[in-house]
């Protein structure tokens, strides 16, 4: 039996088009070897996470798109008004939701949503950022998003062949070093390749994988 | 001397950034809470950088001449 797999994503803001592109990605890659169910950004609220979640236990939760220390927001309707206003996607409530891996393409949620998730929840691993994840936009000088979208689907990647996610974990943090290594080697060719670089090293840093890191997903 | 008047706001809610760095040949400066960063520079072409850590980055080359110049930015957020 194919390993059930759930890809959440919005398109809120312009860092979210990028995380949707990558999401997109994510989804192609899946496909192959998982039977895949999308929360696509009408559907990314905590509605319908939690109609699909008494249906289904998943293998693996992919998330892309905003968050914060104990939440991940989901597709926020009312633009950047603050999270309050709405109830977020997903909280530390939600936590006994099944999943063998759990994934966030987001700000700061393995702070404290990964750890309550992993330590006191249901999911057995959670790969989040403890610190802010920077997207990149494509510029004439080079297409950054590409380099982004990259380094963070590379985890996808070593799933879907197989791999565990402590082997992901280290593929994709290796994806970012080659990246890290590159705009240091550009940094008096392209104008903006200081910022990258800082940028990339924030998402090298910040990323961490919290539980079982031999689970695998097929 | 000509001077560059710099104005930046957020591309998606359209406010007036404070604290944006803003700098040119060297001299640097930040935006005031109107999101208004003024350098004064002989004319002459320069490169212009503005960096934020919220924001995405922006370098470009100006062209400065005898009269004073107003440049308009509107940057997009990089972080979720």
């Amino acid at each position: 039996m194919k390993p059930k797999v759930l890809i959440i994503y919005s398109l809120d803001s312009p860092p979210t088009v990028v995380t949707a592109e990558t999401a997109r990605i994510v989804q192609e890659i899946l496909n192959k070897k998982c039977d895949v169910h999308v929360l696509d950004p009408v559907k990314a609220n905590n509605l319908a996470l939690r109609f699909v979640s008494f249906l289904k236990e998943f293998d693996g939760i992919f998330y892309f798109g905003h968050g914060s220390r104990d939440k991940l927001h989901g597709q926020l309707w009312l633009g950047p008004i603050p999270v309050g206003v709405i109830r977020a996607m997903l909280t530390v409530e939600d936590r006994f939701i099944c999943t063998k891996i759990f994934y966030a393409v987001a700000c700061l949620s393995a702070q404290i949503l990964g750890d309550v998730f992993t330590k006191f929840g249901n999911a057995r691993a959670y790969c989040g950022n403890q610190y802010y994840t920077f997207i990149a936009y494509p510029s004439s000088e080079h297409n950054y998003a590409k380099d982004f979208i990259d380094s963070f689907v590379e985890f996808v990647r070593v799933l879907a062949d197989g791999g565990t996610v402590g082997e992901a974990y280290h593929s994709m943090r290796r994806k970012m070093y080659e990246y890290i290594q590159l705009y240091r080697n550009m940094l008096d060719e392209w104008p903006n390749a200081d910022f990258y670089l800082w940028a990339m090293k924030m998402n090298y840093e910040g990323f961490v994988l919290l539980g079982d890191k031999n689970i695998t997903l097929l | 001397m000509p001077e560059i008047i710099v104005k930046v706001h957020d591309a998606w809610i359209k406010k007036p950034l404070y604290g944006v760095s803003v700098s040119i040949d060297g001299k640097t400066t930040s935006t005031d809470p109107r999101g208004v960063a003024r350098l004064i520079v002989p004319p002459g072409k320069y490169i212009l950088k503005i960096r934020s850590p919220d924001y995405e980055p922006i370098t470009m080359i100006i062209q400065v001449g005898e009269k004073d110049i107003e440049i308009p930015v509107h940057l997009r957020k990089v972080h979720l």
